[in-house]
């Protein structure tokens, strides 16, 4: 039990460096925004809402 | 001709093949899974549409060639590489499911390409659309609505499970190298698709620079997945709980 908790909290402090720490969440943040956008734009073409 | 619309989707084309060849290899070499058949294929699908528009640059249409483009590079190419995707990712049985229905599609739209009425004054579009690519010589009803369907489908797969597994792995702090192909091959996926609305919007070379664009960071992100950076692992720093 004890030993479980220890690598509970050893595998929270591992970390990516620094540059990746900073620069996939933000990358990630991006992506996810655009696919929705891209999304729903491409529905409201293929629905006809919007004339593309 | 220009060079735009001639050898970069031939570049385009021979870079897409060669990554066929590299993700089949490793499916042949023991590292089995549908995945990457599935993934082979549709690349050797992107590699067809940027071969006919090479042709098309070269050469102007033909009804062959055409049918050809819309086929594998606007309909099915998005599709196939997220099925691969969905079997990496998906459980097995609603896999499979997908699969089925996957091909039923495929060869639907197959006989329905094939099988469609072309008006030939409209093979060369740019005239009437702004865009030198599009599918509006296809005058027979409801082929065209085949392609939302399926690019829908093949985008939120494709761009959908490559950000899932970025972000799995990102979260862990694990494999960093997959962290960063899966966001490479998230990008390259949607190359193709802001190139696309780029040639709709009247800058035909948008869609032939997205389509290399795309196969290039898909090959890279899918190359750096698969292979681990010996010197870059994750930091790992053994502090005790509450510190």
């Amino acid at each position: 039990m004890r030993e479980n908790m220890t690598e509970k909290a050893e595998k929270s402090t591992r970390k990516y460096p620094a540059f990746y720490e900073k620069l996939v969440p933000v990358v990630l943040s991006v992506l996810a925004v655009i696919i929705v956008v891209v999304l729903i734009f491409t529905i409201a073409v293929g629905v006809g809402a919007l004339k593309f | 001709m220009t060079f735009v619309n001639t050898w970069l989707p031939l570049i385009s084309s021979v870079v897409s093949l060669i990554f066929a060849f590299f993700v089949l290899k490793r499916y042949l070499s023991g590292k089995k899974g549908a995945h990457l058949l599935l993934w082979g294929i549709g690349m050797v699908f992107y590699a067809i549409g940027g071969f006919c528009e090479w042709y098309y640059g070269f050469f102007g249409w033909n009804p062959l060639i055409y049918r050809m483009w819309y086929l594998f590079g606007a309909i099915l190419v998005a599709a196939w590489l997220g099925q691969g995707t969905v079997f990496l990712l998906a459980k097995q049985k609603w896999a499979k499911t997908l699969m089925v229905i996957l091909v039923l599609g495929s060869l639907y739209g197959t006989f329905e390409v094939f099988s469609a009425q072309l008006d030939p004054s409209l093979l060369t579009a740019s005239v009437h659309t702004g865009s030198e690519l599009s599918g509006h010589a296809i005058v027979t009803g409801g082929v065209r609505g085949l392609t939302p369907i399926f690019n829908l489908y093949g985008t939120v797969t494709l761009v959908g499970g490559a950000l899932y597994s970025a972000w799995i792995f990102f979260r862990k702090r694990v494999l960093l190298h997959r962290t960063i192909g899966n966001i490479l091959i998230a990008v390259g996926a949607l190359a193709p698709a802001f190139g696309g609305a780029g040639s709709r919007m009247g800058i035909p070379a948008a869609l032939y620079i997205g389509e290399l664009l795309g196969a290039v960071l898909m090959f890279i992100g899918f190359w750096r997945a698969t292979t681990p950076m010996a010197a870059q692992q994750p930091e790992f720093s053994a502090q005790p709980a509450g510190d």
